[in-house]
C-alpha cells in the first residue's frame, strides 16, 4: 500500500484551473522529486496535501494519508495532521522561522502542539531533533534566534521542525534552491538521509533536473497543472518518453558550441590589480573594530573576445568584485583599470567613456529594469554615454533588440507585460547597446527556467564569439561555467585561491575550496559526462 | 515558491476608494461652488433671524449673528482646504527634494537630514502650531505655515525610506552603470517610484491638516473673523450646544466628512498602489 | 520586551497615582473668567487680582460698597481741608496683618508712599502722582498731603492697587499675600484653582464661610457646563451671556444681571488720517446702531452709552442719544470730509469674544455707510505692543474696565491719540472743584465734551452677569470695581458633597525620574550593549541640545513685551520700564540663553514672569494632571486598539472586519474636541455622570482621556490590523500552519509578536502627542494641564514659562523614543544583536 495517493486532485482558484487532475503517490521510504517550470503547479499542489491551499481555492479528488481520506477532513481535524503525520519545509529559510522566537521554541512547539507535554520535555525532544540535524549542542543552542544562522543552518532548523515528530511523510519544497552547491548538497542530504532512515515518505519539490537525478527514486513531470509524466528518476539521464519530457531533457543538454581559443596577445579590457575592498568594521564603544575585507588583494584580468567564470561560495566577495570592476564601488588598495585607464583617477568625462565598455547584466530580471519604463527608455539610457547621440536611438534601439531575438516592437512595452526571459534579454540588449568591450553576469541565467537559459546562453557565446565581447561570469552552476567559459576562478573569503582554464580546474581541482564546489554539484548525467 | 499566498489582502477594499473619491470631489465642487454662489450671502447679518432651527430656508439654521449657517459651512470649506492644501504643498515642496538627497547619499549627510527631522518630530506639532502662530500672529496663511513645518519630515521620511530600498535595486545599479548622475537617477528613477507614496501621504496629511486647522482656530489661531472658518465655528457654538445645536453639528460634521473623505482617499489609494510595488520589489 | 512594558508602565503608575483627602468644609466655590497673574493688587493692574483678593484678603482704608459709593474701611473717617490740598485720616484700631504683623499710621505711610515712588512698579501710579507725603500724626491718624487738589481721594484709595500692605512682606504679595482681609492664600493649583481660608485671628466679624474656593474658568462653554452640573456655587462674572436663557429655567439657579465698570468702545486713532478729522469720527459714531451691536454681539446684555462713563458712576449724563443711528447722516459727512466714495480701514482687535463678536456686527454696518473694514484679531500681547503702545492702528474695539477713568482723555501720550486743551481745563476744573454740585456738574460737561469730539466710537457699558445657586445670599450684583468681595456672602440650604482638594505633598518627582531613568539605561546597557546604550543617549542629548537652541531662538523672535502685558491698560511707561530690568530681560540674548540651559541641568527652569513662582514647580504640578490624562488615554487606546485590531485582522473581508474598518475610519476622522464636547454634553450635563470641567481628581479625567484615546485608537486598531495582515502573509505563519497550530493560535503566538513593532513605533508617536497635543481637549474640559500651561504662557508673554515646557515636551519626547528605541532592540533579537555588535547595518 502506498503512504500517500493522490488521486485526480483539481484545483481552481477564482476561474482559472490551477492543478487538473493531478496523479501521484509515494511509497513508504520512497523519494519522490516533483518537477517543472516556475508556476507549474508544483508548491499547490504540496499545499494541497496539507489542506493549506489558499481561502477561496476549490478542490476536488482525493487525497489518501495511510488510509485516511485528508480531503474528507475539516480544518481542525488537519490540525492534528500537519506537523505530527506531515512534515514541511519551506524554500526560503530567511522567512521560513519567526524571527522573534528562539529556535528551540520554534522546534518545541510542534511537540507542545501535538503531545501536549510540558515545555521541558518538549525543549528536550527539541534538543534531539536539532542535534539529528547536525546542529549539536553546545554550538547551536536552543536559545538561538533564527537571524543568528547561516542559510543552510537555518533550513536544517526547518528539517529539525519537521521531523522532530517523526512524521510519516515529508514534503520539501524548493527546501535548497536558495542555497550554494556546497549547502545545497549538505541538506540534501540530510532530508534524503532522514527520509530513509525513519522509513517516511519525501515528497521534493524542485525545478533543478540534476538535484531529481540524484536524490530522487521517481521523478514526477509537472507542467500547467498537469502531470506530464512519471518516471524512474534514472529516466533523466536515459530518455524521457513524453514529448515534454523530452524537450526538457534537450534544453537541460543543450549548450552553445565550443568556441575557438583567442589568441594569447589579444588586448586586455580590463584588469584588476591587487584590489582590496574593505567595509567598516563593527563599531565598538571607542573607535572601530578590524574592517572586514570583502575582496582581498585580488588581482584579474579578461582580454578581448575571452569568456571567464567566478566562482565560489556565497558571500566570497564575487559580486563586489564585480561592482568594483564596474566603478560602481570604490576600492581602499589596488588599481581597477579599463583599458589600462584607472577608475579612481577618471575624471567625469572620462568615467562615461570607461562606462561605455564595460556594462553589466544582474540576476533577477525583475529587477533590473525600471518597472515603469518602456524598453524603449531603459535601452536608450546608456545612449548617454555615447560620445554623440545617434541620429536614430529607434532604430539602434530596434536593432539590438534584434540583435538579442527580441521583435522591434517590444520597444513599447514595459516590463511586467513580458516574461522572464524576454526582460532578461532587454537587460542584455541594454548592456549591448554602448557595444561594450566587457560584459559582466552576475548569476544572470540561474533564475530562468532552463528553456529560455539554453537560448540566453547560445546568444552570448554567439556575442562572444562574432563581436569579440568578453564576457564575466559568476556563477554557482558549474556547468554553465564548465560550457561557456575559458578560464575561471575561484575565490574563498576574498582571495582568488585557485585559477586556470576551466577545463582543468574543473576536471582536477586543487585548492578543497574549489573540490567542495565540484563535489557538491549534482549532474543531469553521470555516465555521459566525465566526473572530476 | 511557485504559488505565493497574497501577501496582504487589500485592507479595506475598493470601496473605500470610490467612496473617499466621491466624497472629495463633493466637497471640492462645494468648495468651488462656494467662491461664486452660497444660498446667503455668508457675512450677511440678519437681526430678525437669530438662532433659527434649521428650516425650508435656513437648511443649516442661523447663527447668534442671524447669519446662515450653510452658506458659512460652505464658504468655510475655501479656508480649510486652502490651509490644509497649502501646508501639504509647503511639505510637499521642501520634504521631498530632501528626501531625495538624503536617500541618495548616505553616510554622514543622510545622518544630518534625518536627525534634522527627528529634531522637528520632537517638537510638539499643536503646540509649536500655537507658538508659530503666536509668534507671527493669528492667520490662516500662518497657521499653514506653522502645519507646513510639521509636514516636511513626514515626507521626508516616506521619500527616504522608499528611496533608500530603491538605490539597492538591480535597475537603479545599471542606470548608474549607464552613467546616470545621482540627480538624474533621483529624478527619473526614484521620484516616479515613491509618487504614489507621496500622493497617499499628501492625502493623509491634507487631512491631519484640515483637523489641525480646525483646532488652531478653535484656539482663535486660524482664519480671522469675518472670514467663515470651521473650528472658529465649533469654539463658537461651544456655548449655545443646549440651544442650538445645530451650530455644532453642521461644522462639525464638515470637518468630519472632509476628514474621512482624504483619509479613505489615502486608504484606497495606498491598497490601489501597494500591489503594484509588492510585485515590482 | 513583556518586561520593559511592565516597567515602564509601573513606573508610570506610581508617578501618576492620585492621592486625594477628603476635607470636609463649609466651603463655597466661585468660578472667575481669569487667572491672576499673582496676587499683588499694588503691582501690575490685572483686574483678575482684584476680583481674588480685593476686600478678600486686601483692604484699603476706604472700600467700594455694591452700589459704588465710598464707605469707610481701614479708615474710621476722613476730612479734606478747604483747598483740598492735604486730607486726614483716621484709622481702626487693633487691626493685624495675616502674619500678625500690627496696621498701624507707618503702615499707611509706607503702603501710598511705596506707590508715588520711583522705580515702583504700581500700575496706577499716575492717579497717585499727586500725593507729595503721608505725615503720620499719631499711630491712628495720617495726613496725605497733595500737590494738586484730588477730589475724590477716598475713591482712588478705594481701589486695590491703594491696598494697605505690610513692609515686611510688600516685596512676596505676589505669591504669598499678607492682607489684613478676612482670608489667607491657602492652596494655588495654577491654571486650576485657588483657595483661600478664613482667619482664625481676624480682627473684626468672622465670616460665615470658611474656605472660598476660587476655580478658574476662562472658556465659556466650560463655565455653563460647570455651572450645570454645580460644580460652582457661583460665578458673579459669567461669561457666557448666550447660555443665560438656558440656565434662567433652572430652578435651583438665580442669575443676576447688574453693570460692571467695563465700558467698550470702538477707539479710533485720532492722531492719524482720516480719524484726526472730527467729520470723520462723527460720520462713524452714526454710523452704528449701539443696540444692536449689544443684541448681536452680547446677546442682548449690556447697556447703551454715549460716552466714555459709567451708567452707575456719580455725574452720569445719559448722551446715548447724541448720534442715532442714521447712515444717510454718516455719508453725508464722509462726502463732506472728502471721502465721497467712503473709506477703508483696518480693525485690530484683541482676541477677546466681546471684540470679535461686536466686530463681525460693527463690519456690517460700517459697510452700510461705505466704510469698508478689514478685521484683524491680534493676540492680546501683540495689541498692547502694537495698537495700545506703538499706535500702529486705525481703528480698535476694546473694553475700558477702569472705574471713572475719564482722565486717560487728557493724558497727552494715550493710544487713541486725543489732545484738546479745552478738554484739560475741565479735566483740571473737575479736580479743583469746590463743591460737589460744581464737580458734578463738570462731570456732565467732560462728559459731553468727549461725545461732541466724538473722540472714539461709545458703545455700551458691559453687563455684569451673575448665576448663583439659590440660597447663597450676599454677593455683587453690580462691580462698581472689579472684584468679589466675599466677606459678606452667607448661605443656606446648600447641600455641599464632599470637597475633593489636592493633596498638597510632593513626591520627590525628580529622584523618581532620575531613578528610573537610571534603571532603564542599566537595563539597556546590560541587554543591549554599553557601547549602543551610550550611542544612543549622546545621539538623543544632541537632540535635546539642538531643541534647546531652536525653542530658544524660537521665542526670541515673539513679538510682544511681557511686561507690558503684565502691567495692563493703565500702566506708565516708567513701571513697565521698570519691571522689565526686573524680570531680566534686558540682558544679552547668548548670556540669557547659557544661564537658562544651565539652569535646566541643575533643574532650575527660571521663575515665571506671570506667576512669579519657580516654572519647575509650575510644570511639575501640570504633570501631576497631564501625565495620568496621557497614560490613562494612552492605556485606553490600547485597550480599545488591541481586541479590535486583532479581530478585524483575523475576520478580513467579512462583515466583521468591514463594521469595525468603518469604526476605525470615522475613530480617525471625528475631531477630537468635537468629540470631547459631545461627551460634555451626554455624560456631564445631560447625565450628570462626571463633572464637566476643571481638575478635581481622576474622575475629571475619565472623558477627556476617552476623547484622546479615540481617535488614537482607531489609529493604532488599524496600524495593527495592517500589520497584522503583512505578517500573517509571511511564510513562518504559513510554517506555523504547517506545523498544525489553528488560525488562532497562528495569529497571536506568531504574528501578533510580529505585528507588534510597527505598531510601537506608532506607540511612541502617541505618547508624546498625548502629553503636549491635547491642548484643545484641556480647553474645551478646562483642566489644568500642561498644554493649556503653555498655550497661556504664549498669549502672556511668559516666555520663560513657555521655554520650559517646550523644553519638558521635547525631552518627553526623545526620552519615549529612546524607551522605543530600547524596547525595539530588546523586543526584536535581530536588533538586539546589531545593538551588541556595535550597530552595523
Amino acid at each position: 500500500m502506498n503512504l500517500l495517493d493522490i488521486r485526480n486532485l483539481s484545483l481552481t482558484l477564482g476561474s482559472s484551473p490551477l492543478l487538473s487532475d493531478i496523479n501521484l503517490s509515494i511509497a513508504e521510504g520512497e523519494i519522490v522529486a516533483l518537477v517543472g517550470e516556475s508556476g507549474s503547479g508544483k508548491s499547490l499542489t504540496a499545499l494541497s496535501i496539507l489542506g493549506l491551499t489558499p481561502d477561496h481555492a476549490r478542490i476536488s479528488g482525493e487525497i489518501v494519508l495511510e488510509g485516511r481520506a485528508l480531503h474528507t477532513l475539516d480544518d481542525r481535524a488537519m490540525q492534528a495532521v500537519r506537523g505530527r503525520d506531515i512534515g514541511m519545509v519551506f524554500q526560503e529559510p530567511l522567512s521560513a522561522l519567526n524571527p522573534v522566537m528562539t529556535i528551540g521554541d520554534q522546534v518545541a512547539e510542534v511537540v507542545r502542539h501535538h503531545q501536549g507535554c510540558s515545555r521541558k520535555d518538549a525543549l528536550a525532544a527539541a534538543r534531539l531533533a536539532l542535534d539529528k540535524a547536525e546542529l549539536p549542542a553546545p554550538r547551536f543552542g536552543l536559545d538561538l534566534y533564527p537571524h543568528q544562522l547561516s542559510g543552510g543552518q537555518r533550513q536544517r532548523v526547518a528539517i529539525a521542525m519537521a521531523n522532530v515528530l517523526e512524521p510519516r511523510l515529508l514534503i520539501a519544497d524548493e527546501a535548497t534552491s536558495a542555497l550554494d552547491p556546497v549547502n545545497q548538497a549538505k541538506v540534501l542530504d540530510l532530508l534524503c538521509g532522514t527520509a530513509r532512515h525513519n522509513k517516511a515518505g519525501l515528497l521534493l519539490i524542485v525545478h533543478d533536473l540534476a538535484v531529481a537525478r540524484e536524490r530522487a527514486d521517481r521523478v514526477v513531470l509537472i507542467r500547467q497543472g498537469c502531470v506530464m509524466e512519471t518516471a524512474p528518476a534514472a529516466a533523466l539521464a536515459n530518455g524521457l518518453s513524453s514529448d515534454y519530457g523530452k524537450a526538457l531533457i534537450a534544453d537541460a543538454g543543450h549548450w552553445p558550441p565550443p568556441r575557438p581559443t583567442v589568441a594569447n596577445n589579444a588586448p586586455v579590457v580590463a584588469e584588476t590589480r591587487n584590489v582590496t575592498r574593505l567595509y567598516a568594521g563593527s563599531r565598538k564603544l571607542w573607535g572601530k573594530g578590524p574592517p572586514i575585507r570583502a575582496v582581498d588583494n585580488v588581482n584579474l584580468s579578461v582580454q578581448r573576445g575571452t569568456s571567464i567564470g567566478l566562482i565560489g561560495e556565497s558571500g566570497c566577495g564575487k559580486s563586489t568584485l564585480l561592482r568594483a570592476l564596474c566603478g560602481l564601488e570604490p576600492v581602499q588598495g589596488g588599481q581597477v583599470l579599463v583599458k589600462g585607464q584607472d577608475w579612481a583617477k577618471a575624471s567625469v568625462g572620462e568615467q562615461r567613456a570607461l562606462r561605455r565598455r564595460i556594462q553589466p547584466v544582474f540576476q533577477d530580471p525583475g529587477a533590473s529594469l525600471d518597472p515603469r519604463w518602456t524598453i524603449a527608455r531603459s535601452l536608450s539610457e546608456p545612449l548617454a554615454l555615447l560620445d554623440k547621440r545617434p541620429e536614430n536611438p529607434d532604430a539602434l534601439i530596434a536593432v539590438t533588440l534584434q540583435q538579442v531575438g527580441l521583435d522591434a516592437h517590444f520597444a513599447n512595452r514595459l516590463p511586467h507585460q513580458m516574461s522572464g526571459g524576454q526582460r532578461q534579454r532587454v537587460a542584455l540588449a541594454r548592456a549591448l547597446i554602448t557595444k561594450p568591450d566587457l560584459i559582466v553576469l552576475d548569476e544572470a541565467v540561474s533564475a530562468l527556467d532552463v528553456s529560455v537559459r539554453a537560448r540566453i546562453l547560445d546568444l552570448l557565446s554567439g556575442l562572444c564569439r562574432d563581436h569579440g565581447i568578453a564576457l564575466l561570469f559568476v556563477s554557482h552552476d558549474l556547468e554553465v561555467i564548465r560550457r561557456l567559459t575559458d578560464q575561471v576562478l575561484v575565490m574563498e573569503a576574498g582571495r582568488i585561491v585557485e585559477q586556470g582554464t576551466t577545463e582543468t580546474v574543473l576536471a582536477s581541482p586543487q585548492h578543497p575550496a574549489t573540490q567542495r564546489l565540484v563535489a557538491a554539484t549534482p549532474r543531469l548525467n553521470p555516465e555521459t559526462e566525465p566526473k572530476a | 515558491m511557485t504559488f505565493a499566498a497574497p501577501k496582504r489582502m487589500r485592507a479595506i477594499g475598493p470601496r473605500s476608494l470610490k467612496i473617499g473619491l466621491g466624497l472629495s470631489v463633493f466637497i471640492i465642487l462645494v468648495t468651488l461652488l462656494a467662491l461664486v454662489w452660497t444660498p446667503f450671502d455668508p457675512l450677511f447679518q440678519n437681526p430678525d433671524a437669530r438662532l433659527m432651527a434649521p428650516d425650508s430656508q435656513h437648511l443649516f439654521g442661523t447663527d447668534a449673528l442671524g447669519r446662515d449657517v450653510l452658506s458659512l459651512v460652505m464658504a468655510g470649506a475655501a479656508n480649510s482646504v486652502a490651509v490644509a492644501g497649502s501646508a501639504v504643498i509647503f511639505g510637499l515642496a521642501i520634504g521631498v527634494p530632501l528626501g531625495l538627497w538624503a536617500a541618495a547619499r548616505s553616510g554622514w549627510r543622510d545622518d544630518v537630514v534625518m536627525r534634522g527631522g527627528d529634531l522637528v518630530f520632537a517638537f510638539p506639532s499643536l503646540l509649536t502650531a500655537v507658538m508659530l502662530a503666536a509668534a507671527t500672529g493669528p492667520s490662516a496663511f500662518n497657521a499653514a505655515l506653522a502645519l507646513g513645518v510639521f509636514n516636511i519630515p513626514v515626507f521626508m521620511r516616506v521619500v527616504r525610506g522608499a528611496g533608500r530600498g530603491l538605490w539597492s535595486r538591480d535597475f537603479v545599479t545599471a542606470a548608474r552603470a549607464a552613467g546616470q548622475s545621482t540627480r538624474s537617477i533621483s529624478i527619473r528613477h526614484i521620484l516616479p517610484h515613491v509618487l504614489g507614496l507621496v500622493v497617499v501621504q499628501a492625502a493623509v496629511q491634507f487631512a491631519v491638516g484640515v483637523a489641525a486647522e480646525a483646532g488652531l482656530s478653535y484656539l482663535g489661531l486660524g482664519a480671522q473673523p469675518p472670514a467663515p472658518s470651521w473650528g472658529r465655528m465649533l469654539a463658537e457654538s461651544q456655548t449655545l450646544i443646549g440651544t442650538a445645536p445645530w451650530l455644532a453639528i453642521f461644522p462639525g460634521l464638515a470637518i468630519f466628512a472632509t476628514v474621512l473623505a482624504l483619509s479613505l482617499t489615502g486608504d484606497g489609494l495606498r491598497d490601489r498602489l501597494d500591489p503594484r510595488l509588492k510585485r515590482e520589489v | 520586551m513583556r518586561w520593559v512594558h511592565a516597567l515602564v508602565a509601573s513606573a508610570l503608575l506610581v508617578l501618576a497615582a492620585p492621592a486625594w483627602a477628603e476635607v470636609p468644609q463649609s466651603r463655597l466655590v466661585i468660578g472667575v473668567p481669569l487667572e491672576p497673574p499673582h496676587l499683588d493688587p499694588t503691582s501690575g493692574a490685572a483686574a483678575a487680582i482684584d476680583e481674588v483678593v480685593y476686600a478678600n484678603v486686601f483692604e484699603g482704608l476706604t472700600r467700594l460698597t455694591p452700589n459704588g459709593t465710598v464707605a469707610p474701611s481701614l479708615a474710621e473717617s476722613w476730612s479734606a481741608s478747604p483747598d483740598g490740598l492735604s486730607w486726614t485720616f483716621r484709622l481702626k484700631h487693633g487691626v493685624t496683618f495675616n502674619d500678625g504683623t500690627a496696621f498701624n499710621a507707618e503702615t499707611v505711610r509706607f503702603s501710598l508712599m511705596r506707590i508715588v515712588a520711583a522705580g515702583s512698579t504700581n500700575a496706577q501710579k499716575a492717579l497717585f502722582a499727586p500725593v507729595r507725603d503721608v505725615q503720620v500724626i499719631d499711630p491712628a491718624t495720617v495726613v496725605i498731603h497733595l500737590s494738586r487738589p484730588v477730589a475724590n481721594l477716598p475713591y482712588l484709595l478705594a481701589w486695590g492697587d491703594a491696598a494697605m500692605v505690610s513692609p515686611q512682606s510688600a516685596a512676596t504679595n505676589g505669591t504669598r499675600p499678607v492682607g489684613t482681609g478676612l482670608y489667607t492664600l491657602s492652596r494655588w493649583q495654577r491654571g486650576g484653582e485657588l483657595e483661600l481660608v478664613r482667619r482664625e485671628d481676624y480682627w473684626g466679624r468672622a465670616p460665615q464661610t470658611q474656605r472660598l474656593t476660587f476655580r478658574f474658568i476662562g472658556d465659556p462653554a466650560a463655565a455653563f457646563a460647570a455651572v450645570r452640573a454645580g460644580d460652582v456655587d457661583a460665578f458673579p462674572n459669567y461669561p457666557a451671556p448666550e447660555t443665560i436663557g438656558e440656565l434662567k429655567r433652572d430652578p435651583a439657579l438665580v442669575v443676576t444681571q447688574g453693570l460692571s465698570e467695563g465700558k467698550v468702545i470702538m477707539a479710533m486713532n485720532n492722531a492719524r488720517a482720516p480719524f484726526n478729522d472730527i467729520r470723520v469720527r462723527r460720520a462713524l459714531s452714526y454710523a452704528i446702531d449701539r443696540q444692536a451691536v449689544i443684541d448681536g454681539a452680547m446677546f442682548g446684555f449690556g447697556q447703551p452709552i454715549g460716552s466714555h462713563y459709567s451708567r452707575q458712576a456719580e455725574g452720569y449724563v445719559d448722551l446715548t442719544g447724541r448720534y442715532p443711528h442714521d447712515v444717510a447722516k454718516a455719508r453725508r459727512l464722509l462726502t463732506d470730509a472728502g471721502y465721497p466714495n467712503g473709506l477703508d480701514a483696518t480693525l485690530r482687535i484683541p482676541p477677546r469674544p466681546y471684540a470679535r463678536r461686536s466686530a463681525e456686527v460693527l463690519v456690517n454696518q460700517l459697510a452700510a455707510a461705505n466704510v469698508r473694514v478689514k478685521v484683524e484679531t491680534l493676540e492680546w500681547a501683540q495689541w498692547l505692543d502694537q495698537v495700545f503702545g506703538r499706535k500702529q492702528f486705525d481703528l480698535t474695539i476694546v473694553e475700558h474696565v477702569e472705574p471713572m477713568d475719564y482722565d486717560i482723555y487728557g493724558r497727552t501720550d494715550y493710544y487713541f491719540g486725543y489732545n484738546n486743551p479745552a478738554f484739560d481745563a475741565l479735566l483740571a476744573a473737575v479736580n479743583t472743584a469746590p463743591d460737589e454740585a460744581t464737580r458734578l456738574s463738570l462731570l456732565g460737561d467732560l462728559q459731553r465734551k468727549i461725545a461732541d469730539d466724538a473722540v472714539n466710537v461709545f458703545l455700551f457699558q458691559s453687563a455684569r452677569i451673575g448665576v448663583h445657586k439659590a440660597g447663597i445670599n450676599g454677593i455683587w450684583i453690580n462691580a462698581p470695581i472689579a472684584a468679589n468681595d466675599m466677606t459678606g456672602v452667607t448661605q443656606s440650604g446648600i447641600a455641599r458633597g464632599t470637597a475633593n482638594a489636592p493633596n498638597t505633598k510632593t513626591l520627590p518627582w525628580h529622584w523618581i525620574g532620575f531613578g528610573l531613568l537610571a534603571a532603564l539605561l542599566a537595563f539597556s546597557a546590560h541587554r543591549l550593549g554599553a557601547a549602543w546604550t551610550a550611542k544612543k543617549v549622546a545621539g538623543h542629548t544632541a537632540t535635546l541640545l539642538a531643541a534647546s537652541v531652536v525653542i530658544f531662538a524660537l521665542l526670541q523672535v515673539l513679538p510682544g513685551d511681557p511686561a507690558a502685558y503684565m502691567m495692563g491698560l493703565n500702566a506708565s511707561p516708567e513701571a513697565v520700564a521698570t519691571l522689565r530690568q526686573q524680570m531680566g530681560l534686558d540682558g544679552p540674548i547668548i548670556a540669557r540663553y547659557l544661564s537658562w540651559v544651565g539652569g535646566l541641568f541643575s533643574g532650575d527652569f527660571g521663575t515665571s514672569y506671570t506667576y512669579q513662582t519657580p516654572v519647575a514647580g509650575l510644570i511639575f504640578e501640570r504633570l501631576s494632571v497631564s501625565l495620568p490624562l496621557a497614560i490613562s488615554a494612552l492605556i485606553a487606546s490600547v485597550l480599545i486598539a488591541l481586541p479590535v485590531g486583532v479581530l478585524a485582522a483575523r475576520y478580513r473581508g467579512k462583515t466583521l472586519d468591514t463594521g469595525l474598518i468603518g469604526l476605525m475610519q470615522a475613530g480617525i476622522a471625528i475631531p477630537n474636541f468635537w468629540l470631547g464636547l459631545l461627551l460634555i454634553l451626554l455624560f456631564s450635563v445631560g447625565l450628570g455622570w462626571f463633572p464637566a470641567g476643571g481638575y478635581s481628581g481622576w474622575t475629571s479625567l475619565l472623558l477627556p482621556a476617552l476623547a484622546l484615546a479615540a481617535p488614537q485608537a482607531a489609529i493604532l486598531a488599524r496600524v495593527l490590523r495592517t500589520s497584522l495582515l503583512d505578517t500573517l502573509g509571511d511564510d513562518y505563519v504559513r510554517t506555523a500552519r504547517a506545523k498544525g497550530l489553528s488560525k488562532n493560535a497562528a495569529l497571536i503566538r506568531h504574528a501578533l509578536p510580529n505585528a507588534w513593532i510597527p505598531v510601537l513605533t506608532v506607540l511612541g508617536l502617541q505618547a508624546p502627542f498625548l502629553l503636549a497635543g491635547s491642548v484643545v481637549i484641556e480647553n474645551v474640559f478646562s483642566l489644568p494641564g500642561l498644554g493649556r500651561l503653555a498655550f497661556q504662557a504664549v498669549s502672556q508673554r511668559d516666555l520663560i514659562v513657555v521655554q520650559g515646557v517646550v523644553m519638558v515636551l521635547v525631552a518627553a519626547v526623545v526620552l519615549v523614543s529612546l524607551v522605543i528605541d530600547i524596547a525595539y532592540a530588546v523586543a526584536d533579537p535581530r536588533q538586539r544583536d546589531a545593538a551588541l555588535n556595535g550597530g552595523r547595518k
